[in-house]
């Protein structure tokens, strides 16, 4: 008896099931979509979209399609033009006036040094970033700095982005500074884990960062060691343990790299709909 | 019965040395395995642009666009071991940057959420390109690999009239991980994604 009872049940069971998987089988008739393929654009194939990709342009190695350079290429775009290409195009002091004169020439220089002297931008070369931050701080929208490094262990043959610095706005340091004590201070010294962010975090705007804002409430295992005892890093790690401080992303991000012993290139984002965009060179200097 | 227990000592040490070069080999891979590492990469991004494809397709059933919500959800890492070997679970993250200048951070499980419903249009029209790039691979200080791969996609959105009410195209960066598995072989998982608006109109 029971067992009839069983099988009436599991059939009533999954006849519902079936009755319940058909309600879901009816396509949603709201609203439409249409799948496209489109032609590539030639911004997107000359468009530098990461800092990997600059680097091996400026180094003369890869093509835009991240084929490697070779002679027939080499004839086509030779080198003084190929680095010309990664500047911004529109940066006035690149077009010849009186004015814009001593940039134009120094820039010029640069490439010609380039070229004649083969060089490249080293592996592990000095990369710095800085990166604004935008926040709500008690509801108010604030922006601030990060400055970031990126770090190499020879030995183990990896890397990781640390924090090097932090720039609050005037108002929260102002407004935080009289609970400052040494000893918080070594508190947070003490909690201190050596860890950083991936090393291709810049390609996804150190969007990491908004996680250990928002989700961890602490920003120390990020930190180079040497500036845990920063004002600025105790604030922000205090304001972040209490929940004052809500990220809503980070924007602008500006890198500087050591090119041979001489100089230092400052590279921006421009995100626009032409060949020249990408990650390009907006200043040059010397050191 | 002296010989018999330095016998199994050696046995032990040997088989230790033995398997930890057999692990080292596999958690190093070659230079010719990273360029394969890339190939893979772009191939799993082509599922993903699939996946998220079906998701959006309003002209398929209920189950099968649940299904690929949860399958695109497998491509992604979200359990992650910090410094000291803790298990810590991560949702990873779209972060959408506009062309007005304003950014906004939403877990990768509401994004595609919110492509299954694409509640503001009555049509859309999305458009791919073959044009898809991987940076290189570089260790991290947690002995896995880090790449990002990028790819172009256009999205349209139609009102009541037929007519277009929004227009983007976009740029899209996704984290890539390379890690051993149990097995001392590679997988690939993605993490954040970011994403840059090239163009975006709002015609009123």
């Amino acid at each position: 008896m029971k067992k009839v009872f069983a099988f009436i049940f599991w059939g009533i069971a999954f006849h519902s099931l079936a009755q319940d998987s058909d309600a879901k089988t009816i396509p949603d008739s709201i609203s439409t979509v249409v799948f496209t393929k489109q032609p590539v654009e030639s911004f997107m194939l000359w468009q530098i979209k990461s800092i990997h990709e600059f680097i091996h342009r400026f180094n003369y190695e890869t093509f835009i399609d991240g084929t490697k350079m070779n002679d027939s290429l080499q004839m086509v775009y030779p080198r003084s033009q190929y680095i010309l290409k990664l500047f911004n195009e529109d940066d006035e002091r690149l077009k010849i006036t009186e004015k814009t004169q001593p940039y134009f020439i120094k820039v010029n220089q640069f490439i010609a040094m380039i070229c004649e002297e083969d060089i490249k931008i080293e592996k592990q070369a000095k990369l710095s970033a800085m990166v604004k931050v935008e926040a709500y701080y008690q509801e108010n929208e604030v922006t601030f700095d990060v400055y970031l490094q990126k770090q190499y262990q020879k030995k183990e043959a990896s890397a990781r982005w640390q924090i090097t610095n932090i720039s609050l706005p005037k108002e929260i340091i102002e407004e935080h500074q009289h609970l400052i004590e040494r000893k918080d201070i070594t508190t947070i010294d003490s909690t201190y884990r050596e860890e950083g962010l991936n090393p291709n975090a810049q390609d996804i705007a150190f969007s990491p960062l908004i996680n250990a804002f928002n989700q961890e409430k602490s920003i120390v295992s990020l930190c180079n060691q040497t500036i845990l005892k920063h004002q600025e890093i105790y604030i922000l790690e205090k304001i972040l343990r209490l929940s004052l401080l809500k990220v809503k992303g980070t924007k602008d991000i500006i890198f500087k790299i050591n090119v041979h012993k001489n100089y230092q290139i400052e590279i921006r984002e421009f995100m626009r709909e032409k060949e020249n965009s990408g990650w390009l060179i907006t200043d040059l200097k010397q050191n | 019965m002296k010989k018999i227990i330095y016998y199994f000592i050696f046995l032990g040490i040997y088989s230790l040395f033995f398997t930890t070069k057999t692990f080292a080999q596999h958690t190093e891979p070659s230079p010719e395995q990273l360029t394969e590492f890339k190939e893979l990469t772009l191939r799993r991004v082509n599922d993903l642009t699939n996946y998220i494809k079906q998701i959006g397709d309003k002209s398929l059933p209920e189950r099968p666009r649940l299904k690929s919500i949860q399958l695109a959800m497998s491509l992604f890492d979200t359990v992650y071991y910090n410094s000291d070997g803790e298990k810590v679970i991560k949702m990873p993250t779209v972060q959408v940057s506009r062309k007005d200048g304003s950014v906004e951070n939403i877990p990768i499980k509401q994004y595609f959420n919110t492509l299954f419903k694409l509640p503001h249009f009555p049509k859309v029209e999305i458009s791919s390109y073959d044009v898809s790039y991987c940076s290189d691979f570089e260790k991290g200080m947690d002995g896995n690999y880090h790449a990002t791969a990028f790819y172009y996609q256009r999205f349209k959105g139609y009102d009541q009239k037929g007519k277009v009410s929004y227009e983007s195209k976009d740029r899209k960066a996704i984290e890539v991980t390379e890690k051993p598995n149990a097995k001392g072989k590679f997988t690939i998982s993605f993490g954040n994604i970011s994403v840059i608006e090239t163009t975006a109109l709002s015609p009123n």
